[in-house]
């Protein structure tokens, strides 16, 4: 009984009322006509795109920079490299490459920018991160009009210049990474076992990094700047340091998503998407303080799976679409919740 | 003890602001209409141009046979009949005043209420 | 001692460092302007129309900030009591100056209860209000609509059918507010030189400033400041500080209720789940523009800021079309703009406020200054 307890107060409250949310629905799904294996599916094609986004989060949280609301940042650089590999045109994996090869530079220096001003903002940093990343968006909206792209697929028609808004990736490297390795199990059921692969192999990447002197060093200066000072860390390098490997992380994150997902969204595409990673790494159990690959892993599956599962089961079940308020109303609660946390961890 | 009283009379006269606004500002569309007119054994014939100048509304034009909408807000009304002649001026001017109460009567019949009869506010006799 | 002219060097340039961002808004202005080839009689009018409609809202913001308690991203909530205040008086057809009146005591009650939830909330995370009450607008957004898609028609019982969607129930995306259109703007009717003046409007805009100096004076607007200025020395003196953030948030919301519903008054249609989103965000950028920063604003910022944001906002699309020949390229400019602007002014008071707590570090330590 002690230890269902433990368990119930170490897992916390809202988590295990989103687990058992979802439960519900993968039971109720048969009885309403929802096919179980296609939602088991969509729900892994889900989590392996958004893997790496919510990956992203982990360092700036454990340095103490707290949730990167400014993820925009290098989702922008992401899709510089997309664009500039679909520009080049060449297909499959090598595109990819190509695509990050593009992304990962831009993603440094803006990291390294960012993480600068965020430097001389201890305190303050979620809402200018939010507000940087929404005034970078609104900055590359007018870039994405001028850059001189020429590419047929991703201008506009008549004008010849000017990136569309949406611009397709089929033909070019759509799934390419999913598919290494892929299988199919009857008509509905699809793994992408490439995506899973690659998120596994950046999971095991920071897991790596945090134990080794520099990520442990970031982690000190997270949870206690004081002792990390006095051991001789410099405590804006290491925060310089996660923000980059944030903004990285964004960049490649978004190249995933995009490879699975068929397209490239420009414009205000990026604007809101750094609010579902922020609640997914919640979800998963982490704080504004401290987050484990734990804690991504599951939090990702936890809220892919109910953005999956909701649309589907309680469409059928009430003949309402109320998929859109749900997803609203949970993810910003449990950043709600989670901001609201700090006071008692504070306290004692 | 003096500040609960204060409050309470002041939760009084908003709820009663409240209720002021909804009925004043509660807006009804009228028929209003000048057609031939049978009440009883009385007729009245709708044969003039009018104006129907309804409170301070805007006045409502109407031939000879004519019907027109016109939506006013609250209960209490003013009526304002300008009889027209065949130079479209004003020969004459009725007055009056009248009160929306039944809910299913919103018919003004102008023939009836210039000829005075009581029951010039009755429901859409074409229903 | 000479008598420096007021107008020495230092003061000058501490004057431009501290009025930085009005003075670059003006600067867009005056580029703007001309390349727009709007004609003056035209930005008069259009700038006059924005300060009555606007300005409501943006005075909402100014008790907060004395309370330390920031940009309150939560105003949105009161915008939302007042919207559900509309829909009530357009299901019952009230309509004229009536109507606004009662939409404005239906969604106090309303308004009073969403500024205490948030005030509640905001005390729960102390050092980061302004995070938490941006993402607690977003999530009363999700309730909202749950609200006002769903219960609308089914749990709450709607009777003009003209509100509701065609499946039965939820309320339109489009409310029409003919009925209260222009019924504050248009009470007293005046005009000048072909130009019309909402007098009744800015006359209710007079109160409230009114209203607001007279506040600063009161027992309670003292607590704010002082609970604004540092906590803890309020707390030692006695003032009940988390009772008074709350008020403050209240008070807060209940204004912005009335100044979303003077807002939509004047534009006569509401987007039912969009009106209350811009709302927040145009209001804080508009104060800031004015010279506002998170810790401090007055009255003038408020009126300065609504008029050289509107400026700016009216402006760049003609701008950008004749400059470059893409009015789209203004539009993304006047949103990178008002985004801009609040990142800027959070990033100042932040470094501020880093730097403050480093002096005072360091002052404890012993080192030099």
């Amino acid at each position: 009984m002690k230890n269902i307890k433990d368990f119930l107060e170490k897992a916390g409250w809202p988590r295990i009322i989103i687990a058992l949310f979802l439960l519900t629905l993968f039971v109720v799904a048969p009885f309403v006509e929802v096919r179980v294996d296609a939602s088991i599916s969509d729900t892994l094609v889900r989590f392996g795109m958004n893997g790496v986004m919510v990956l992203a989060m982990v360092p700036m949280i454990q340095s103490g920079c707290g949730l990167n609301f400014g993820l925009p940042l290098g989702i922008i650089a992401g899709l510089l490299g997309a664009v500039t590999s679909i520009e080049i045109g060449i297909p499959g994996v090598l595109g990819i490459l190509i695509a990050m090869a593009v992304a990962v530079p831009i993603a440094v220096v803006l990291g390294w920018a960012y993480g600068l001003l965020l430097n001389r903002v201890k305190g303050g940093e979620m809402m200018i991160a939010t507000y940087v990343g929404f005034s970078s968006v609104a900055f590359m909206c007018i870039m994405w009009l001028v850059l001189p792209y020429k590419s047929s697929n991703m201008v506009w028609g008549y004008a010849g210049k000017g990136l569309r808004t949406t611009i397709s990736v089929e033909g070019f490297w759509h799934k390419a990474i999913s598919d290494i390795g892929s299988f199919h199990i009857g008509d509905f059921f699809y793994c992408p076992t490439g995506m899973f692969l690659f998120l596994g192999l950046m999971c095991l990447g920071m897991w790596f990094f945090l134990k080794t002197k520099t990520g442990t060093a970031m982690t000190t200066v997270g949870s206690n700047p004081e002792y990390a000072r006095s051991s001789g860390v410099n405590i804006d390098n290491m925060r310089t340091i996660s923000v980059i490997l944030s903004t990285v992380l964004g960049a490649i994150g978004i190249i995933i998503y995009e490879q699975s997902f068929g397209f490239v969204q420009l414009y205000m595409g990026p604007f809101y998407m750094a609010f579902p990673a922020v609640s997914a790494i919640l979800i998963g159990g982490a704080s504004v303080h401290k987050a484990t690959i734990m804690n991504v892993i599951i939090g990702t599956i936890l809220f892919q799976g109910i953005l999956t599962m909701t649309p589907s089961v309680i469409n059928s079940m009430i003949q309402t679409d109320m998929s859109e308020v749900i997803r609203i109303i949970v993810s910003n609660g449990m950043i709600l919740y989670a901001l609201t946390r700090v006071m008692r961890v504070k306290k004692s | 003890m003096r500040r609960i009283l204060v409050s309470a009379l002041l939760l009084a006269a908003l709820v009663g602001l409240g209720i002021y606004c909804y009925d004043a500002g509660r807006a009804y569309d009228l028929l209003v209409d000048n057609h031939d007119m049978t009440l009883g054994e009385k007729t009245y014939s709708g044969e003039r141009d009018v104006n129907v100048i309804l409170s301070k509304y805007e006045p409502i034009e109407m031939t000879a046979q004519d019907t027109m909408v016109s939506t006013v807000a609250g209960k209490k009304h003013t009526i304002t009949v300008e009889i027209l002649d065949e130079n479209y001026e004003v020969a004459e001017t009725v007055t009056g005043k009248f009160t929306l109460k039944d809910p299913k009567k919103r018919f003004l019949n102008i023939p009836a209420f210039l000829g005075k009869d009581p029951g010039w506010i009755m429901e859409n006799p074409r229903n | 001692m000479t008598k420096q002219s007021k107008f020495s060097k230092n003061n000058l340039s501490h004057l431009l460092a501290a009025n930085a961002v009005p003075i670059v808004f003006i600067l867009i202005s005056v580029i703007g302007i001309p390349l727009s080839k709007f004609s003056p009689g035209y930005l008069v009018q259009e700038m006059l129309v924005r300060l009555s409609r606007d300005s409501f809202l943006v005075l909402s913001l100014l008790i907060p900030i004395m309370a330390g308690m920031g940009l309150n991203f939560g105003m949105v909530l009161g915008a939302m009591a007042g919207q559900i205040g509309l829909i009530f008086i357009s299901d019952w057809n009230i309509v004229g100056i009536h109507g606004m009146v009662l939409a404005m005591l239906i969604s106090t009650p309303l308004a009073i209860f969403l500024g205490w939830m948030c005030g509640a909330i905001l005390n729960r995370a102390k050092g980061r209000e302004m995070v938490t009450g941006f993402i607690l607008g977003f999530f009363m957004n999700g309730i909202y609509q749950l609200v006002v898609l769903y219960g609308f028609g089914k749990v709450i019982p709607i009777q003009n059918a003209k509100l509701v969607l065609s499946r039965g129930f939820g309320v339109r995306n489009v409310t029409n507010l003919e009925g209260i259109r222009k019924c504050l703007d248009n009470l007293i009717p005046f005009e000048i030189s072909g130009v019309s003046v909402p007098l009744a409007t800015f006359l209710v805009i007079a109160v409230f400033c009114v209203f607001v100096v007279w506040f600063r004076r009161t027992k309670l607007g003292q607590d704010m400041r002082a609970v604004g200025q540092d906590m803890d020395v309020a707390r030692s003196a006695g003032i009940p500080v988390e009772r008074t953030r709350l008020i403050s948030i209240m008070i807060s919301t209940v204004l912005a209720c009335y100044g979303q519903i003077i807002f939509l008054q004047n534009i006569g249609t509401m987007n039912t789940y969009n009106s209350h989103e811009q709302a927040g965000m145009f209001a804080i950028a508009s104060l800031l523009v004015g010279g506002a920063s998170v810790s401090r604003a007055s009255i003038l910022n408020v009126f300065v800021g609504v008029v050289l944001f509107h400026l700016m906002f009216v402006v760049s699309p003609m701008a950008g079309k004749h400059l470059i020949g893409e009015a789209q390229l203004g539009e993304y400019f006047r949103v990178f703009v008002s985004y801009g602007i609040i990142a800027i002014a959070l990033v100042l008071h932040a470094w501020r406020r880093f730097k403050e707590r480093e002096r005072s570090r360091s002052a404890l330590r012993g080192e030099a200054a």
